[in-house]
C-alpha cells in the first residue's frame, strides 16, 4: 500500500466522519434512561461488593457500642455513689445500736437533739427521767438540726442529732388522722376522748410508735432486728412491722414491756390502728387489759380511734 | 478529579468499583459511535435501539470483570458486533436490505433525495446531498465490508482490533477494508 493510497484512505474516512456527524440519528430517550438506571443499580451492587461489611451494624463496626458501655458504668457507678452513704450509715446505726445508753443520754440533757441510741437505751434499762427525754416539740427536721450541730465529733454524737426519715414523714399522717378520730367520737357512740386523761409528755419510743418521729438509728436498728430491746419491738409494733415484730419477740424480748410512759407494745399497735401487729401481740400472749401510766387501756384507745377491728380483736381476747 | 481526563480504561475501573458517574461519563462518550455503528449495520432504527440497550447492558453488567488488557473501545465495538451479528442472525436480515427502511421520516429515501437533488440549489443541498450519499453507499457495503469499515469509521479500531472484534483473521480483514473502500470511491466518484 503506498502512501498515496493511505492519504486517499484517510480522506475517505474523514468524509464518512463528516458525514457521519451531519446524521441526527441518536438513541432513543427511553433506551439512554434504561442504560444509565440499568448502571446506577449495577454501581449500587458493586460499592456493597467493594464493602462487603454493613458499616451500618453497631455490633459489627459502629464504635456506639462503646459509648452505650461507658454510659451504663458511668450510669452504676453514679448509682453506687448514692446508694453507698445508705449504706454507710446503716452499717454506723448497727454499731452505735449496741453501744450502752448512759453516755449518750448524759449528752442529750446538754443537746437540744434528740439522742438517736436513746430510743434503744431507754427501754432496755430503767425508765428515762421525762425530764431527760425530749418533747415532741423539741424534734427538729433534719435541716434545721442540721444547722444546729456544725461541729461533730464522733459518729456516736453525729448519730444522736435526729434525723427525719421518709418513713416517718410517712408515717405521720395517719397519726394525725389518728388523733383526729381521738377528738372526733364515732357516731352513735359516747365522747369518750374527753374523759381520757391528757398523756404525758411521749417518750421517744412513743413518738416512733406513734409514727412521729423515730431516729433513723433506731428506726433501723429496729427494722434490722439487731438490737433484741422492748424499744425495737415497741418501735416494730407502733410502725406495724409484723416481721420486725415476730422476730423481736422470737428473740425473747418481753410482749408486755413498757416503755416510761407505762405503755406497752399493744397499746402501740392499738394507737396506730396496727391489727395484724395487734393479733400478732395478743397470739404472744400480750395483756389486752394493760394500762399505761395514766390508766388507759389498749381498748379504750381502739374506741377512741373508733377502730373497730381492733377493738373486736381485743374483746375477744378478754379485754374489758 | 475531572472525570473527562480519565482514560476509558480507568473510567470503566472506577465504575467496577461502584461510581456511577463514571459510567455515565464513558456512555456519553461512545453513545452516539456505538449507535451509529449499529444503525447503519441493521438500517433500522428500533432493532438498533434495542441493539443499544443490550450493548450497554452488557457493558455494564461486565464491568464487575473487567480487566484493561485491551482498549476499552476494542471491547465495547466486539460488544456491539457480536449483538449486531446475532440479531441479524436471528431475523434473517443480513441479505434482506430494503431500500425503504432507509427512509426518513419524511418517507424518502436517501436514493430518493439524490435522484431529486436537482430540484434544489445546487450550493444549498451539496454538502447535505453529499453526506447522504456517503451514508447511503455505505449502506450498499456488503455486510463484512460494511462491518469491517464501521468499526474502523466510528469505532476507531485499527485492522488487528477488528480482527479481534469479529472473530477474523488480519488479512481478511484488510481485504474487506480493502474492497470496501473501493465500492465507497466507486458509489461517490461524482463528489469525488
Amino acid at each position: 500500500m503506498t502512501s498515496k493510497d493511505n492519504s486517499q484512505d484517510e480522506e475517505l474516512l474523514a468524509r464518512y466522519r463528516r458525514a457521519s456527524d451531519t446524521d441526527a440519528a441518536a438513541p432513543g430517550e427511553s433506551v439512554r434512561s434504561a442504560i444509565l438506571a440499568e448502571s446506577r443499580r449495577v454501581a449500587e451492587q458493586l460499592a456493597k461488593k467493594q464493602h462487603p461489611f454493613d458499616l451500618s451494624r453497631p455490633a459489627a463496626n459502629d464504635p456506639r457500642w462503646k459509648i452505650t458501655a461507658f454510659g451504663t458504668v458511668g450510669a452504676a457507678l453514679l448509682a453506687a455513689l448514692l446508694i453507698a452513704p445508705r449504706f454507710w450509715e446503716s452499717q454506723r446505726a448497727t454499731q452505735v445500736a449496741g453501744v450502752p445508753a448512759a453516755a449518750p443520754a448524759a449528752k442529750s440533757a446538754s443537746s437540744k437533739t434528740a439522742p438517736a441510741a436513746e430510743s434503744a437505751s431507754s427501754d432496755a434499762a430503767a425508765p428515762a427521767p421525762a425530764a431527760a427525754a425530749p418533747k415532741l416539740e423539741e424534734v427538729k427536721p433534719y435541716a434545721a438540726l442540721s444547722n444546729a450541730a456544725p461541729a461533730r465529733q464522733s459518729p456516736s454524737e453525729s448519730l444522736q442529732e435526729i434525723v427525719v426519715t421518709q418513713a416517718e414523714r410517712k408515717a405521720s399522717k395517719p397519726s394525725a388522722d389518728a388523733l383526729q378520730r381521738y377528738a372526733a367520737p364515732a357516731p352513735g357512740n359516747p365522747p369518750i376522748a374527753a374523759s381520757i386523761p391528757p398523756a404525758a409528755p411521749p417518750a421517744y419510743s412513743a413518738r416512733a410508735a406513734q409514727g412521729g418521729t423515730l431516729s433513723m438509728s433506731a428506726d433501723r436498728a429496729a427494722r434490722s432486728g439487731i438490737a433484741p430491746t422492748p424499744a425495737s419491738l415497741q418501735a416494730a409494733a407502733g410502725l406495724g412491722d409484723v416481721r420486725q415484730a415476730t422476730s423481736l419477740l422470737d428473740q425473747g424480748v418481753a410482749v408486755d414491756a413498757r416503755d416510761e410512759d407505762g405503755r406497752t407494745p399493744l397499746m402501740l399497735a392499738v394507737a396506730q390502728g396496727r391489727l395484724e401487729v395487734v393479733r400478732l401481740l395478743l397470739a404472744r400472749g400480750a395483756d389486752p387489759n394493760a394500762a399505761d401510766n395514766s390508766g388507759r387501756t389498749p381498748l379504750q384507745q381502739a374506741r377512741a380511734g373508733n377502730l373497730r377491728d381492733v377493738a373486736a380483736l381485743l374483746e375477744r381476747a378478754g379485754a374489758h | 478529579m475531572d472525570l473527562s481526563l480519565e482514560t476509558d480504561e480507568n473510567l470503566m475501573m472506577r465504575f467496577g468499583r461502584g461510581e456511577a458517574a463514571a459510567f455515565e461519563f464513558l456512555y456519553r462518550r461512545h453513545e452516539l459511535r456505538v449507535f451509529r455503528y449499529l444503525h447503519r449495520s441493521v438500517k433500522n432504527e428500533a432493532s438498533a435501539n434495542d441493539l443499544m440497550q443490550e450493548v450497554w447492558f452488557a457493558v455494564v453488567r461486565g464491568a464487575a470483570n473487567y480487566q484493561p488488557t485491551a482498549k476499552f473501545t476494542t471491547w465495547l465495538f466486539t460488544i456491539a458486533h457480536n449483538r449486531m451479528v446475532d440479531m441479524i442472525r436471528v431475523n434473517h436480515r443480513l441479505q434482506s436490505l430494503d431500500a425503504g427502511e432507509n427512509s426518513d421520516a419524511e418517507g424518502s429515501s436517501l436514493l430518493d433525495r439524490l435522484v431529486d437533488r436537482k430540484l434544489e440549489p445546487f450550493a444549498q443541498v451539496q454538502s447535505q446531498d453529499e453526506a447522504a450519499a456517503i451514508l447511503n453507499a455505505v449502506s450498499q457495503l456488503p455486510a463484512e465490508q460494511r462491518s469491517a469499515f464501521l468499526l474502523q469509521a466510528e469505532g476507531e479500531l485499527s485492522v488487528e482490533e477488528i480482527a479481534d472484534a469479529t472473530g477474523s483473521n488480519f488479512e481478511t480483514v484488510k481485504s474487506r477494508l480493502r474492497y470496501a473502500r473501493a465500492k465507497l470511491r466507486q458509489l461517490l466518484w461524482e463528489y469525488a
